[in-house]
């Protein structure tokens, strides 16, 4: 079940920068309207800005007669025209801000919920051999980076692309030859940022995935933190917590190593460029084909390029970021989910609840066989029990009738419709299962009986509670039916977990039933206690019960005992305790 | 810090070159000047270089720090700590909150100190300029000052609260995945999907709100610095009028205030970050500086002393305890276990089995009443002390993502011949013997390549080897089968007959041969006694003997005995 963790980790280094960008751009696509107005206020703002310095030109050039000569009128009108220029532009660039906003966040929306679906869509054995924490991890802050740069950074982007446009053709409207002196270092620019994407880009990968791994770790160590207390091994895990913790910033701070070029590089590229237009500047003015005023305009319109420059040199380092997790995110979303019910599949409908396993195989790792050769024809209304060594495969049994995996070889009769040709819904409506393993949800008491029947009423609810003799407990609660199970259920015992879980399986009311260890936490008098409505709810149902205490399943119709993947001996207690193999050796452990 | 302010000199030497050196006409020192901003440039180049260098590795190793506190001090919180803030809280601070941190130092100590530079050496110009057109800036700086405080103040609220809802969200994920199986069956997976779409637009909301509050800084500061600009240019109109300046130095005067404006601009996307960084330092914060819980505090430390036969190596006196602090879990319980002895504890769910483990270990404290350990109240012992003498294997037990050897060494640096023998004793050795690799087989998170059965005996092997003195067991042998678990009771039998044992059990078998077993309901005790003693005397218990070990009586309950356990 653990294997191929690191499969998918095998391509998170992909070449193709275009698929990730194909893919997020998907995401971009519905909202293209919004999309555009958020791209023209952010035009139209920039453009306003930039007529800020023209402007404010202007009025030093009113002012510039000098003493006693400056023109106040001039001055005034154009000073508070560039105000206003200058106060539009901000302001438009709040409704920017406030539009993007929403975009941004109808986008992340739309992800984290396609990652979610897609969470509670992948087949078990995904979800059995990935750590909850890593997939958390995805949903979480790799999307929130994503969003962070596909929105935000997009806009500022434009922006500044925007800004570094208009003062180009600023620039060129006041002196051509300047202008080209001034762009000679641009091939290199564009030559040096594609090879520091080049070199960055699986640091980055990286640093997303050792992240991962630390949440996967934390997560995992945090649930047994008790437990660590008790042996006191709370330096020991500090230790094995810091060599995890020294991975995660090593790769943080290699990726941020190789970023911190960018930044300066083009700092340095500007510079150079200002130094090269001072000069040629200054030479072209001294030929007498230049004015002093057109050099100041075309050194401000200059000084406006590095700002941008480097805002977008910064953000190439998010967006490195941001596609690496992308590309987890989209690894995530691309893993097949649960097969397709075929499009021949069936209703399976009024299920009288015969079933028959057929030479059914069945391995969760290539290789090593759970299951082998499997043969089961179990009648309508009959008890199974299956019993057997831990570790024996029981709990497959029970993963294949629910379809939770499939059979490598054979297949599984329901009523005689293989389990294959009808629609998975409504083969697992058919059965009612409570499992070992209790699970609850943050909610009230009575949406977790409800949970398989959210329409059923109040009375229904209390009946199976009373049934499964969990309703005293719940009406003691202040808010009896309405209190609220807080985060891991903490506030109830394991028992009255299982008894909350057996409740909701009483409501199902569905024709097959599956009780894997369902009283294991269950002491013996509450079962005692519970038994009236166990023996109804197993009553005239296909039951399949996993059980060891052998005490508990001797009036089953058919005992299976499984050893090694095999069905060792089949019958009733009786017969096979005349039998005197391996039941019989078993049962008589019991009261040694 | 160099690299900037080199860079701020850039303009200077510019505005030298047009205003000084163009009049002399001198081709060579223009290309001179033109040289040494060049040599400035690259300067400043390789100084950021290095600043960005440092910043990165000064935050990388802040943020681990950190986290090392951070999962440190949570390794150390008592358990009634770790109830009240939920273990996906305390894992969120240590993932998503430091990942917050660690961008804003970055980007703090990369850029704000930066636009901070660029900040001063553009008002010092702007005094060295004109200190009448300067003293706009100082008028400038109360309303700036006002709206900062403004938005702030509303802004780290609501960021408060985005950080919430994510919390929220990523419990139901979490459930989720904890409850595919569930979910599948009962085909509830479109209302998952709809569950979760409510917490995900929670966050989205609380997003859009904080980000709407924050927005309105940006117009408002720009404004009244765009203002200042425009009222420099009338006031240097004036001036200029008057011959108190030239244009020039207007010019460059309003090259410099662009250049505190652009700062300021920095600095404020700086705060969007600084205002998420807040909220999570906070969070951070509250965890680091949480005191000592009371029962952590050990009054006045005593020795403990050797194990005596005569005095009880465990006692609890007239005990009660209540989780919430409302009606007691349990109370009132009294017994006495003598060393070598085995106490068992039966009860329905719910009757308080479980609590009595966690007092014994102190993860919580008695409310009244007292629990001596060697006749000393377990309050004036060190925790080593209590937890040395202990094996433990709790309910769903902790099996983390590492080998079976690593699990059951837990860190202790056991010997082999150790970790062996514990795996003999605890029944594991067949099953660890056949996965691959043995010892070495690597486990996954919580075991779950291991059936229910393994899981158990493998945490079996891990209180085993460290030869404790009092051996617990919760509930641990339930998903073995009968063979393995009287193989297991025989073998513990033989090897620790010196070890004091609490066993918790649903199976009579499993405790029917300790010297006292302590019947539970509802949190009192209804009898305590030996098997023998408790046939005879206590009514429920003897039901469930009779039921569960079988006798003639049992065939007419017919089917009722026939379902799971």
């Amino acid at each position: 079940m653990v294997t191929n963790i690191d499969m998918e980790n095998k391509n998170s280094n992909p070449k193709n920068y275009g698929k990730i960008l194909k893919g997020l751009l998907g995401y971009i696509k519905p909202e293209w309207p919004m999309f555009s107005l958020a791209f023209l206020l952010v035009v139209v703002g920039n453009i306003l800005g930039l007529l800020g310095p023209r402007l404010s030109g202007e009025a030093i050039d009113a002012i510039s007669g000098g003493k006693g000569n400056v023109d106040f009128q001039v001055t005034i009108s154009k000073a508070l025209l560039m105000l206003g220029a200058y106060v539009s532009s901000a302001f438009l660039s709040y409704l920017m801000v406030r539009l993007v906003v929403r975009i941004s966040q109808r986008v992340i929306v739309q992800m984290r919920q396609d990652t979610f679906n897609k969470i509670v869509e992948l087949p078990l054995s995904y979800i059995d051999s990935h750590q909850a924490g890593d997939l958390v991890s995805r949903i979480s802050y790799d999307l929130d980076v994503v969003n962070q740069t596909l929105t935000h950074d997009l806009i500022q982007i434009s922006a500044s692309l925007i800004t570094v446009v208009g003062a180009l053709i600023m620039m060129f409207s006041i002196s051509v030859e300047l202008s080209l002196v001034f762009l000679i270092l641009v091939p290199a620019t564009v030559i040096f940022t594609v090879y520091r994407i080049k070199k960055t880009r699986p640091l980055f990968s990286a640093r997303s995935k050792k992240l991962g791994e630390l949440n996967g770790y934390v997560e995992e160590i945090l649930i047994g933190q008790k437990t660590i207390q008790a042996y006191e091994k709370e330096e020991y895990f500090s230790e094995q917590f810091r060599i995890r913790n020294e991975d995660s910033i090593d790769a943080y701070y290699k990726a941020d190593y190789q970023g911190s070029f960018n930044g300066p590089s083009v700092t340095l590229i500007t510079n150079l460029s200002l130094a090269l237009v001072a000069m040629f500047g200054a030479l072209l003015f001294l030929q007498g084909n230049f004015t002093i005023g057109y050099l100041a305009s075309f050194i401000l319109y200059s000084r406006r390029f590095s700002g941008p420059i480097n805002e977008i040199a910064a953000i190439f380092a998010e967006l490195q970021s941001a596609l690496s997790a992308a590309n987890r995110v989209l690894n995530l979303l691309e893993q097949p989910s649960e097969k397709l019910d075929k499009e021949s599949a069936h209703v399976l409908s009024d299920v009288k609840g015969k079933v028959e396993f057929r030479n059914v195989s069945f391995s969760y790792v290539e290789g090593i066989p759970i299951i082998k050769n499997f043969n089961l024809k179990v009648n309508p209304g009959s008890l199974t029990a299956i019993v057997g060594p831990t570790g024996a495969g029981k709990t497959t049994i029970i993963n294949l009738l629910m379809r939770f995996y499939d059979p490598q070889e054979g297949e599984i009769l329901i009523d005689g419709h293989s389990s294959l040709d009808v629609t998975r819904k409504s083969l697992r409506r058919s059965f009612a299962m409570v499992l070992q393993d209790t699970w609850l949800f943050k909610g009230t008491i009575r949406d977790n009986i409800a949970y398989g029947r959210p329409e059923a009423s109040l009375d229904d609810i209390k009946r199976v509670a009373r049934a499964a003799h969990i309703d005293e407990f719940i009406e003691s609660l202040p808010e009896g039916y309405d209190s609220i199970i807080d985060d891991d259920a903490s506030n109830l015992s394991q028992g009255q977990k299982q008894l909350l879980t057996i409740a909701r399986a009483m409501l199902l009311d569905a024709p097959m039933l599956i009780l894997d260890e369902a009283t294991s936490n269950v002491d013996s008098r509450t079962e005692i206690a519970i038994q009236d409505a166990m023996n109804k709810l197993i009553e005239g149902r296909t039951s399949f019960v996993i059980a060891h205490r052998l005490s508990t399943i001797r009036n089953a119709d058919n005992i299976l005992l499984i050893q090694n993947g095999q069905v060792e001996e089949q019958g009733t207690h009786e017969e096979l305790l005349n039998r005197n193999g391996a039941y019989a050796q078993l049962y008589r452990a019991q009261f040694s | 810090m160099a690299g900037t302010i080199l860079e701020v000199v850039l303009p200077a030497i510019l505005a030298f070159i047009v205003d000084d050196i163009i009049p002399t006409e001198n081709k060579n020192r223009i290309i001179i000047w033109g040289l040494i901003m060049a040599l400035f440039s690259f300067g400043a180049w390789i100084l950021n270089v290095v600043a960005n260098r440092m910043a990165s590795r000064t935050s990388s190793l802040t943020i681990q720090n950190i986290r090392q506190d951070l999962f440190e001090r949570s390794m150390g919180l008592s358990a009634r700590q770790i109830d009240n803030i939920s273990v996906s809280s305390l894992e969120a601070r240590m993932t998503s909150d430091t990942y917050v941190i660690h961008r804003f130092l970055g980007a703090t100590l990369r850029m704000g100190i930066r636009s901070v530079m660029l900040f001063l050496g553009g008002v010092l110009f702007c005094f060295y300029l004109s200190w009448r057109l300067a003293l706009i800036l100082v008028v400038l700086v109360v309303p700036l000052g006002i709206v900062i405080r403004y938005v702030f103040s509303r802004v780290i609220r609501l960021f408060n609260d985005v950080q919430k809802k994510l919390d929220d969200m990523v419990q139901v994920i979490r459930e989720n995945i904890r409850g595919i199986r569930v979910s599948k069956a009962l085909d509830k997976t479109e209302y998952e999907k709809e569950r979760y779409l409510e917490s995900n637009k929670a966050v989205a909301q609380a997003e859009i709100k904080a980000t709407d509050q924050m927005a309105i800084m940006s117009p408002m500061v720009n404004t009244i610095l765009f203002t200042g600009l425009a009222a420099v240019i009338i006031l240097g109109a004036y001036l200029s009028n008057k011959g108190l300046i030239l244009t020039g130095t207007i010019m460059a005067f309003l090259s410099y205030f662009i250049q505190i404006t652009n700062s300021l601009m920095g600095l404020n996307r700086m705060f969007n970050i600084y205002n998420r960084a807040m909220a999570s330092s906070s969070r951070i914060e509250e965890i680091l500086t949480m005191p000592k819980d009371d029962n952590q505090v050990i009054e006045e430390v005593l020795e403990l002393p050797k194990a005596d036969k005569n005095i009880p190596e465990v006692e609890f006196r007239n005990v009660s305890f209540s989780y919430l602090g409302k009606s007691n879990n349990i109370s009132n319980i009294s017994f006495k276990v003598y060393p070598g002895q085995t106490l068992g504890i039966m009860g329905p769910t719910g009757s308080g089995k479980s609590t009595i483990i966690r007092l014994l270990l102190r993860q919580y404290d008695v409310s009244a009443g007292e629990i001596l350990i060697r006749g000393i109240n377990i309050k004036k012992l060190k925790r080593s002390d209590i937890n040395k003498m202990f094996g433990i294997v709790f309910q769903n037990d902790f099996i983390y993502r590492a080998t079976v050897r690593e699990n059951i060494d837990f860190g202790r640096n056991l010997s082999d011949e150790e970790i062996n023998t514990a795996t003999i004793h605890a029944q594991a050795m067949e099953f660890v013997g056949e996965k691959e690799g043995g010892l070495d087989f690597e486990l996954s998170s919580k075991g779950v390549n291991l059936s229910g059965g393994q899981k158990q005996r493998l945490l079996l092997s891990r209180a085993l080897a460290a030869k404790p003195e009092i051996l617990i067991l919760d509930d641990s042998s339930s998903a073995l089968d009968f063979k393995t678990d009287a193989k297991l009771r025989q073998a513990i039998k033989e090897n620790f007959s010196n070890t004091t044992s609490f066993i918790i059990a649903q199976r009579v078998s499993s405790v029917s041969h300790a010297e006292q077993i302590l019947v539970l309901e509802s949190g009192k005790m209804i009898a305590l006694g030996s098997h023998k003693e408790l046939l005879e005397s206590c009514e429920p218990y003897r039901e469930i003997a009779s039921l569960q070990l079988g006798d003639s009586k049992e065939d007419k309950k017919g089917k009722e005995v026939a379902y799971g356990n």
